[in-house]
C-alpha cells in the first residue's frame, strides 16, 4: 500500500463521464460500499 | 486486447464481488461513445465510466510519459523517429498511459493500490479478491 487517503479525497473531487456524457464526482462511487477502481489504459 | 482480457476476467469473478457487497467500477479514458463498445466486447456487466481528461490517472501517479492524447504530431514525430532509426526510443513503454486498480472502502479509506508498470502488467485478481474480504 501506497497511497495515502488524502489522495483519495483528492480523486473523489475528480469526476468522470458515462456513456451519455454525464459527469459523475468520484466520490460518490464509494460512499456506500467497498469498491474496486479499475483503470484500463483505453478502450481499444 | 490486453486490457480488454483484464475486464473479462474481472467479469468472469463478478458473482464473487456481488456476494462480498463489493461495487466494480472500471474506468477507461477514451471518449464515451468507445463504452458501449467496450461493454460489448468484454461482456463487462458492472459501472463503466471514463476520464479523457486523464485527471485521475495522473492525480494517482499512473505512468504516462505523454499528457497529451495521441495526436498528429506524435505521429509524425513517431515516423521521425522510425525514419532517423530512433524508433526504440520513441515508443518505450511509457510512451501511452498505463492503467492501475484501487481498492476503496466505503470510509474512503484506500485498502489496495496497484499501479501497472507497462502494457499487459495487471493487478493480480487474487489479491484484488483478497483486499475485498
Amino acid at each position: 500500500m501506497n497511497i495515502e487517503k488524502h489522495l483519495i479525497q483528492e480523486l473523489g473531487k475528480l469526476t468522470v463521464l458515462d456513456y451519455e456524457h454525464k459527469e459523475m464526482p468520484l466520490a460518490t462511487l464509494w460512499e456506500n460500499q467497498k469498491t474496486v477502481l479499475i483503470f484500463v489504459r483505453h478502450f481499444g | 486486447m490486453i486490457c480488454r482480457r483484464q475486464v473479462v476476467d474481472i467479469q468472469a469473478q463478478m458473482e464473487t464481488f456481488n456476494k462480498m457487497n463489493v461495487r466494480i467500477v472500471v474506468i477507461g479514458n477514451g471518449l464515451p461513445n468507445f463504452i458501449e463498445g467496450f461493454r460489448n466486447d468484454t461482456g463487462y456487466t458492472g459501472d463503466l465510466f471514463t476520464d479523457p481528461s486523464l485527471k485521475s490517472y495522473q492525480l494517482l501517479n499512473f505512468r504516462n510519459s505523454v499528457t497529451s492524447l495521441l495526436g498528429f504530431k506524435t505521429i509524425k514525430s513517431a515516423l521521425h523517429a522510425l525514419s532517423t532509426g530512433y524508433l526504440q526510443k520513441g515508443i518505450q513503454g511509457d510512451a501511452l498511459q498505463q492503467g492501475g486498480v484501487v481498492v476503496i472502502d466505503s470510509g474512503g479509506e484506500p485498502v489496495y493500490f496497484y499501479a501497472d508498470s507497462e502494457a499487459g502488467d495487471h493487478a493480480p485478481l487474487n489479491e484484488i479478491i483478497q483486499a475485498c474480504t
